[in-house]
């Protein structure tokens, strides 16, 4: 004799306070058992791609900072060095340097703001969200040194960014690293050896290293099902190849796993910037606008340059057909890619689980929908 | 007929006043009272709604402070200011809120169940009420010394639960429905650890009644048993579904649970009954294991009792600020293959202490608390030893790790792992 | 503590109100077609039922009553509401009416028979001494129907005993002897039927088939 169960159906979302933005997620429950999930996204889609074929190729660097609105800065390094690629513009050295400081600091705002959340869908009541938070904020206070803007930079330009960093940025820089590591010291003493955040992730959501290849995911993710795949390391870009650094992998490609592995990447990324504060030398931020006008027209060819994002491959594919504006512009969005697994992690699990899962892919709506 | 009341200070002021000429009240220096002789049962009636009034009202300016401070500390724990605008040190934000919240519509659920539905608050808030009949808050201060007082605390605090499934029936939503389930899980589990938690302390004490089990503490009961409070306290804090048990209203898988449809005051009185069950479960534990209202003596003991309530409330608000919540099957998990088994060993080491020693001294309890702690110490290691989650073997991988081919400008599909699995 | 029982007018009062609530909501349970709310009733019926023990001085039973009855019964009845469709949906007229109404006419029977039968003893006809002895608290179980009370000063023989004793002084405190003396062996061997039941419960439980898992539908709640 068994007692029959009939599944429940459950909306999820738009307007639910964990899906990161506005996600739905038709869900399907056996009891407590996720039994079917169907995503719906599509609410935050404001038509960037589009859009960017009515701007100059400057002006399209407004539109990337709103995509990952969380590591706009990332967005940008992609956008710009696929730019650059399609014109044929020899970046600056100054130029290069700061946007890799720009861009890894970045990361590791990104990568607090993908913890704190993690804890906060745990059930943390938004304790260990403001302590990252709250680092978060001091690299923005650096970003706003800077640029002057904090969270939409549009601090790069085609041939490297578009202001040379103040002098105080510097030693600012130098404080706030030191704070970055400790405040990640802080959050690994309260969480990594926690129980209750150690029993909620491992082992949930494994997903196979197979598995992943194949739905080309990247970034943390992959890193976390042991592949050693950084694009830093195996297509670098930038001045990547004059920096060394340790690529932080975990075998288990559970939850827990992808807390771990990005929590270690920031730390790699404070030791990156320090390397990239060493070889940083004086000089131009940026071209002369006799070698790269503001008005850059490519010549008509096409384009794809690829970053290793805060979560994962960000590539930016330019089509010119040798005006002002590009032709077409696609963008391949990480966290969309990413998401693809969704249903593989969630189906069989618990609903305890399921925005636990969904807060460890990283995901950010506004590059999912664009 | 009400002689036996007289214990009770907060009762005998009040009726001795009113009817001071009645044969139990002449016996106590209450020479006159306001009403004429044969109006005792006036003044009976004045008295239990005097009573009633008070202790409500107390509880309510209570919970409007324990709101209030709440706040405050969530603010010191995420190094943020907390509400700090209305009045001094924002201690009229919840007066402001309280109003806010009965200015609010009130909203129904086209599809909801109107009854019930309006039922459910009132079936929260009395029983959240009820609890208080029995505690007492100071020397003589208390409405009723029931001789099954901790019985009558375990069965008021299980209506929640009817109440909870009531509000989610009702509002016909199905978030709603889930996180009654999970409630009604809840409940079964920690009601059994929670009441034989309270074994141990039944049995030193030889009574049910509150006052007596005050009266027994000649050390304060955490010491004598250390195992009871923890699992007493573990369990307090799941049935009222406090962090890191809050699965009823986990707010990032289930909204508001329950409370999703519920708006304007209806929403204030589960918010309200929420809290007056903090104040009730931290106003238990003072009672039960911190040894109520006793303290040395020029500070009244109305002082001892608040000073060791806030000192355990502020205990709850630290788990709830820092501790992420649980899963289901955890949380039952832990219930029956922890608690229940730390329950176990508690009463059988109590029992045999107690038939060694049955009516202890204070110079006994000490004794008691030097082999309790011991295997409290020991029970809750191999516990969590049993339940806790093994580290990983090896996290670092092998050489032979599958890979994408290594980047070039241009990757042939086929070479990528797998890929002629793949349709497109 | 509480004194063997006075009849008053505010006993009274309250005898009736609580009487009021339990036969006003079994009302409700047996003419409401909504089974959800009748489940809810029943648990206002039960807590009036726990009303009328306070009223009567057996706090023990009466919190048990609470405890049990309202707290897990009813949440049990509404839970399993929530779970079974076909009950919270349709609302069919009870089939069978005759034999339900025969079950109530019989177990009304052997309760009014019981009822009038028993030699309920009144305070009226407690000897003084046993009046004092019981408003003090002393008290001890014997054998029998009787329940032999004691002074515990030891002064000359001061055992009263009182026939056919219905008013316990402290009622929680005589049931916790009773259970554990007088009754040890029928209280352990319905412990071990529960335990049984217990094990049955988890069995039917194990290993549902996975057949029913993975059916498709839609619950509409």
């Amino acid at each position: 004799m068994a007692i029959k169960t009939q599944p429940v159906t459950v909306n999820l979302g738009p307007q639910h306070p964990s899906t990161h933005g506005v996600f739905r997620m038709r869900v399907m429950f056996d009891g407590e058992e996720i039994v079917d999930v169907e995503p719906v996204f599509g609410y935050l889609h404001r038509g960037s791609e589009k859009l960017a074929e009515e701007r100059t190729y400057t002006q399209i660097v407004t539109l990337t900072d709103r995509m990952d609105y969380v590591s706009s800065m990332l967005n940008n390094q992609a956008y710009i060095l696929a730019v650059e690629k399609l014109a044929g513009i020899e970046p600056s050295p100054r130029g290069v340097w700061l946007r890799m400081i720009a861009s890894e600091l970045q990361r590791i705002a990104s990568h607090l703001v993908a913890t704190g959340f993690l804890l906060q869908d745990l059930g943390a009541l938004g304790t260990p969200l403001i302590y990252a938070m709250r680092e978060r904020e001091n690299i923005l206070d650096l970003f706003e040194m800077l640029c002057g803007a904090r969270i939409t930079n549009s601090y790069l330009r085609p041939g490297g960014v578009f202001m040379d960093a103040p002098a105080e940025f510097w030693p600012a820089l130098d404080r706030g690293l030191d704070d970055i590591v400790n405040t990640i010291d802080e959050l690994e003493t309260y969480l990594s050896g926690n129980e209750i955040v150690f029993s909620r992730t491992k082992g949930t959501a494994v997903l196979p290293p197979e598995l992943l290849i194949n739905a080309s995911v990247t970034g943390p993710m992959l890193r976390a099902s042991g592949v050693d795949w950084d694009l830093r390391h195996r297509a670098p870009y930038d001045y990547y190849d004059k920096i060394s650094f340790e690529r932080k992998l975990h075998t288990a490609s559970d939850n827990y796993a992808r807390y771990w592995v990005r929590v270690q990447e920031a730390r790699e990324s404070v030791k990156i910037i320090r390397q990239c504060i060493e070889q940083i030398e004086p000089g131009e931020v940026r071209p002369s606008f006799d070698d790269v006008p503001r008005l850059i027209r490519p010549p008509a060819g096409d384009a794809y340059a690829a970053i290793e994002g805060s979560k994962g491959e960000l590539g930016f594919y330019l089509v010119s057909d040798g005006g002002i504006a590009p032709y077409r512009m696609h963008v391949r969005a990480s966290s969309l890619i990413n998401l693809t697994l969704l249903r593989d992690m969630l189906i069989g699990g618990q609903f305890g689980d399921l925005f636990v899962t969904f807060g460890s892919v990283d995901l950010n709506m506004g590059e999912v929908d664009r | 007929m009400n002689h036996l009341f007289l214990d009770n200070s907060l009762w005998r002021n009040i009726y001795c006043v009113l009817a001071g000429e009645s044969a139990e009240c002449a016996a106590r220096d209450y020479s006159s009272g306001f009403l004429p002789g044969g109006m005792e049962w006036l003044a009976f009636l004045l008295a239990a709604a005097a009573i009633i009034g008070i202790v409500i009202n107390a509880v309510l300016g209570g919970v409007i402070v324990l709101i209030w401070g709440e706040r405050r500390l969530f603010g010191r724990f995420q190094s943020r200011t907390g509400p700090n605008r209305w009045g001094p040190f924002g201690t009229l934000t919840s007066v402001a809120d309280a109003v806010k919240t009965m200015f609010k519509e009130d909203l129904v659920p086209a599809e909801a169940d109107r009854i019930l539905f309006n039922l459910a608050p009132v079936l929260i808030a009395a029983p959240a009420l009820l609890v208080f009949s029995v505690i007492p808050f100071g020397v003589g201060t208390y409405v009723a010394d029931l001789n099954v007082g901790v019985l009558f605390i375990m069965a008021v605090t299980s209506l929640t639960t009817l109440a909870v499934l009531t509000a989610a029936w009702s509002s016909a939503n199905r978030i709603a429905i889930l996180s009654a389930l999970r409630s009604v899980a809840l409940l079964i589990s920690y009601e059994i650890p929670m009441a034989l938690a309270l074994v141990g302390v039944i049995m030193l004490a030889g009574s049910m009644a509150l006052g007596d089990i005050i009266a027994a503490q000649g050390i304060p009961f955490i010491l004598v048993q250390p195992l009871g409070f923890f699992v007493f306290f573990i369990a307090a804090m799941a049935e009222m579904a406090r962090a890191p048990f809050d699965l009823t209203e986990a707010e990032s898988e289930l909204a508001a649970g329950y409370l999703n449809d519920y708006a304007s005051m209806k929403f204030g009185l589960f918010f309200l009954a929420e809290f007056m069950a903090e104040l009730s479960t931290s106003a238990i534990v003072t009672t039960l294991f911190l040894s109520g209202w006793k303290g040395f003596d020029p500070i009244p003991s109305h002082f001892w009792f608040a000073a060791k309530l806030i000192a355990v409330l502020f205990v709850i608000i630290w788990f709830r600020m820092t501790l992420p919540r649980l899963r289901v099957d955890q949380v039952l998990k832990f219930a029956w293959k922890g608690l229940f088994e730390l329950t176990m060993i508690n009463i059988i080491v109590t029992a045999v202490l107690i038939a060694i020693w049955p009516q202890p001294t204070t110079g006994q309890l000490w004794i008691m608390a030097a082999i309790n702690w011991p295997v409290a110490i020991i029970s809750i290691w191999g516990v969590s030893k049993l339940l806790g989650t093994p580290a990983y073997e090896n996290s670092q991988p092998s050489a032979d790790a599958p890979t994408y081919p290594v980047a070039s400008e241009s990757i042939p599909a086929a070479s990528v792992l797998g890929a002629d699995k793949g349709g497109d | 503590m509480t004194p063997v029982m006075e009849v008053s007018a505010l006993t009274t009062i309250a005898f009736w109100a609580a009487s009021a609530m339990t036969l006003g909501f079994a009302a409700i349970v047996v003419t409401q077609r909504d089974v959800f709310r009748a489940a809810i009733a029943l648990a206002g019926s039960f807590l009036g039922v726990g009303i009328l023990y306070f009223v009567l001085s057996a706090e023990f039973v009466g919190v048990v009553q609470i405890l049990v009855y309202v707290g897990a019964i009813s949440v049990l009845m509404a839970f399993a509401v929530m779970f079974i469709q076909d009950i919270a949906s349709g609302s069919r007229p009870a089939q069978g009416r005759l034999v339900g109404v025969a079950a109530a006419v019989l177990v009304f029977a052997a309760l009014a028979f019981t009822a009038y039968n028993t030699e309920w003893s009144s305070q009226n006809e407690l000897s003084p001494d046993a009046v004092v002895a019981l408003t003090e608290g002393y008290y001890e179980v014997g054998e029998g129907d009787d329940i032999r009370v004691e002074l515990t000063e030891p002064a000359g023989d001061n055992d009263v005993v009182v026939a056919n004793g219905g008013a316990f002084v402290e009622s929680t405190g005589a049931v916790g002897v009773l259970l554990v003396r007088e009754y040890m062996l029928a209280f352990e061997i319905i412990g071990l039927l529960l335990v049984a039941a217990l094990i049955g419960g988890l069995l039917l439980m194990r290993n549902p088939p996975s057949s029913n898992k993975t059916e498709k539908g839609d619950a509409s709640v």
